[in-house]
């Protein structure tokens, strides 16, 4: 005789134990992000030039992650977002993100002529990408 | 009477803490992995105009969920969150990469301009059964 063990927690109204998988606000038959580390900073790029931060994570492996920055060329600073792009030598100020197995890499262009300052909050998962 | 279960963080204790401060709460949903994986997109030659490549991954979920995507080219050693590429590796004047969900499949497009060969490149995702938006 084959046991299923597991736990699962379904959201209010519904039955744990019969809810469908999208009623559920847990079950250990599926993953979940798991947050390895999370922070803060900010880099000050001068102008017509690019910055890079770089995180050290020593995972071994690529993992899943979430960046979010401001841009302060918008007219208001203090919005926080994960949209990144990358137009080669256009007028944009734009970030974009990558890592590798050891390290996260933020890259922030700032195509002015004076110099600015990004903020950014990143987010690192145990899960493996690749 | 109420019933559940919360998990705190280190230094907290879980039937005071705030739920910001809780690694569980079975108040609070959490985001739930259905399927995660990789796969090619082949992107056209770009002969001084665009080259483009997509691929559309069946999630069977009959609505739009909530993921994550990446992308990495094939032979470099770095993976990009959503809409970049390495551009110190692809000759490109413009890169961008985009990613969408419907209601039966997530969507993992290239772009790119200049004068450049065909490629490949390989996108990663993390798909969840929770929704994109909740009706």
């Amino acid at each position: 005789m084959t046991e299923t063990f597991g736990i699962k927690v379904s959201q209010p109204g519904y039955d744990a134990t019969t809810a469908a998988k999208e009623n559920l606000v847990f079950s250990s038959e599926y993953d979940t992000l798991k947050l390895f580390d999370s922070g803060s900073g900010t880099i000050e790029v001068p102008g017509d030039n690019k910055g890079t931060v770089q995180i050290t994570h020593s995972l071994g492996y690529k993992p899943a992650f979430l960046v979010f920055s401001d841009n302060p060329l918008w007219a208001t600073s203090g919005k926080f977002s994960a949209y990144t792009w990358r137009a080669i030598g256009g007028g944009l100020s734009e970030p974009n993100y990558a890592t590798d197995n050891t390290k996260l890499y933020l890259t922030f262009y700032n195509p002015g002529l004076d110099s600015v300052t990004f903020t950014y909050h990143y987010h690192i998962y145990y899960n493996k990408i690749a | 009477m109420t019933f559940g279960a919360r998990v705190s963080q280190p230094g907290y204790d879980a039937t005071t803490a705030a739920v910001k401060d809780l690694t569980f709460d079975s108040d609070a949903n959490s985001l739930k992995i259905w399927k995660a994986g990789s796969v090619n997109i082949s992107v056209s030659e770009a002969n001084g105009g665009a080259g483009t490549g997509y691929v559309e991954v069946s999630h069977g979920l009959d609505y739009p969920p909530f993921f994550l995507t990446y992308f990495k080219l094939k032979d470099a050693n770095k993976i990009w969150f959503q809409k970049s590429l390495d551009d110190s590796q692809l000759p490109a004047t413009y890169i961008n990469t985009t990613s969408y969900a419907n209601n039966t499949n997530l969507v993992m497009e290239i772009t790119v301009n200049g004068t450049l060969g065909a490629f490949t490149a390989i996108g990663y995702y993390i798909i969840f059964i929770d929704e994109a938006y909740q009706t």
